[in-house]
């Protein structure tokens, strides 16, 4: 059974999927410095918020943005959960702070199972009537790859009808102080693969797909926007936060995910990257690539234009590559026009027209996470 | 990037995950993946990271602190003191829910010999002050076998003394 994408729907600095997908292609960047950041003492106030929605209850600041992106998945999906019994509804979520504000402004009562993934996940199911699996991977900067090809898994293997999967991620002052106090935040502008980077810039945003079988879309006249097929995972098992810097990890993930669907290195058109900008990471991650794709593929992030969304990177990564196939267009690296000679890439700097037939979706993690999901152009 | 082994809150955050690595030790060889479950791993360590960071200004924020914040640190800690290399996964949630997804991935072809565990404190965190917790660890091996046995799969449960912060 093939697994296809039958709708998207994300919510970003940027704005909505449609609007992301045309600012990367322009170059645009999200980042923008915060009043609110500098009142507080932040020394870093740049960030990559969401402006689409209203401030709201900080603490239910991931269920709203789970919200605006679900709701756009499904009216795209048009009808994917008619006549579906909720049993037969999945629900996979990735985070990595859940409600990061719950715990920043915890009290005397605070109870981390109401501010963590699996109270989003819960939410997310409430929101769409789902009584199946419900899924809340807490693989940090790797979760939305973890849930979209388990959910994806799950279609092909018959234990549900529908999945709706995807990463949340809302603006974490938690993570703001703790990427800066690591020295892992770029002063100026997140620069993936340029030499002199210096590294990455914190987002929010959130990013879900409706999955269903493509026979299942098909008989029911709607539209396979994109094909699903496997996940890639390694463990590094190195360090807490610094990749192996042979890639090793990452280069396992991606020749397991390309295995597990059938396809060969060569096969792929278009690498979405993790790309944080960070030095240390955007090394490995070159040295992966160029271990797996000797004959070089094209590579570009999306981090430069939207920030390191980390539960939700993975997710609206996975849309933009949807996105990509669709369109036929390889989207450009935003902010990082001269890549780096040295990291041997070949970085798409400028939107390239191109036969996408399949791309590989990067994603890595804290604690030595790798992952890479496969998705294909539908027929 | 720095990381700072030397604040107190880097060895509480390790504590734990110490522990649990030395009571999978028995269990990890030959385990080729990971599956952990877990509602607190992260959550004292975020309350006390932001409480600290808050008290001394951002600026001195314990920078080693920040990774133990993540629900994902002790999968991390434990994969790498077990030397597993290939899937770790981090679940929110209970013993079931990694029982399930690594019976799901075990079906798929993901992995053949998942270290299934379940880490949480005995009692959940109900103040931002940290306080020494004692944690229950449960664990088992699965095998292509035992999905002609799932949900009942035999697994150990251990308690750990307060562990102190």
């Amino acid at each position: 059974m093939t697994a296809v994408v039958a709708g998207y729907g994300a919510v970003t600095g940027l704005g909505a999927a449609a609007d992301t997908w045309a600012g990367i292609l322009a170059g645009r960047s999200a980042a923008r410095p915060w009043e609110d950041l500098a009142d507080e003492g932040f020394g870093v106030t740049t960030a990559c918020r969401v402006t689409r929605l209203p401030p709201g209850d900080p603490v239910r600041r991931g269920r709203a943005l789970a919200d605006a992106a679900v709701a756009d998945a499904l009216v795209l999906a048009d009808g994917a959960l008619h006549g579906v019994a909720p049993d037969r509804i999945g629900v996979y979520l990735g985070t990595t702070m859940g409600e990061s504000a719950g715990y920043e402004q915890a009290t005397s009562s605070f109870s981390a199972s109401a501010h963590h993934g699996g109270a989003l996940a819960a939410h997310v199911a409430s929101l769409v009537g789902a009584t199946g699996p419900v899924r809340a991977y807490g693989t940090a900067c790797a979760a939305g790859n973890y849930a979209i090809g388990a959910a994806a898994a799950a279609v092909r293997a018959g234990r549900v009808d529908v999945a709706i999967a995807g990463g949340v991620e809302p603006f974490s002052r938690i993570a703001m102080v703790g990427f800066a106090r690591m020295r892992a935040m770029t002063p100026d502008l997140c620069r993936p693969f340029v030499a002199g980077r210096r590294g990455m810039q914190l987002g929010e945003g959130a990013a879900f797909v409706v999955i269903e079988s493509a026979a299942r879309v098909a008989a029911r006249a709607a539209r396979a926007r994109a094909v699903v097929g496997a996940l890639g995972l390694a463990s590094d098992a190195h360090h807490p936060t610094s990749p192996r810097p042979d890639g090793s990890g990452m280069a396992a993930a991606m020749l397991a995910a390309l295995s597990r669907s059938g396809l060969s290195p060569t096969d792929v058109d278009w690498v979405s990257a993790h790309g944080t900008g960070t030095p240390q990471s955007d090394a490995a991650e070159a040295v992966a690539l160029r271990s797996v794709f000797p004959a070089g593929v094209p590579v570009s992030s999306i981090k430069g234009a939207i920030g390191h969304t980390m539960g939700a990177a993975s997710a609206v990564e996975t849309v933009v590559a949807v996105r990509a196939l669709e369109e036929g267009l390889a989207p450009p690296n935003v902010n990082g026009s001269t890549p780096d000679p040295e990291l041997g890439l070949d970085v798409v700097v400028t939107p390239r027209a191109a036969d996408v037939r399949w791309v590989l979706n990067c994603a890595y993690a804290f604690g030595g996470l790798d992952s890479a999901l496969v998705l294909g152009r539908a027929a | 990037m720095r990381t700072d082994v030397s604040s107190p809150l880097v060895a509480a955050g390790d504590a734990v995950s110490s522990w649990a690595s030395s009571v999978l030790a028995a269990w990890g060889p030959g385990a080729d993946a990971l599956y952990l479950a877990t509602s607190e791993a992260g959550a004292r360590e975020a309350l006390a990271f932001w409480a600290a960071a808050r008290a001394t200004g951002f600026a001195l924020a314990a920078p080693g602190a920040f990774p133990y914040t993540l629900a994902n640190a002790p999968a991390g800690r434990i994969g790498t003191a077990l030397g597993i290399r290939g899937p770790s996964v981090t679940l929110l949630g209970t013993f079931g829910d990694a029982l399930a997804a690594a019976t799901d991935d075990l079906a798929d072809g993901l992995c053949t010999r998942p270290l299934v565990v379940h880490l949480d404190p005995v009692t959940p965190a109900l103040t931002v002050t940290p306080a020494p917790t004692p944690w229950r660890l449960t664990h088992t091996v699965l095998t292509p076998t035992s999905l002609e046995c799932y949900p009942s799969a035999p697994s150990a449960t251990v308690v750990a003394g307060a562990l102190e912060r």
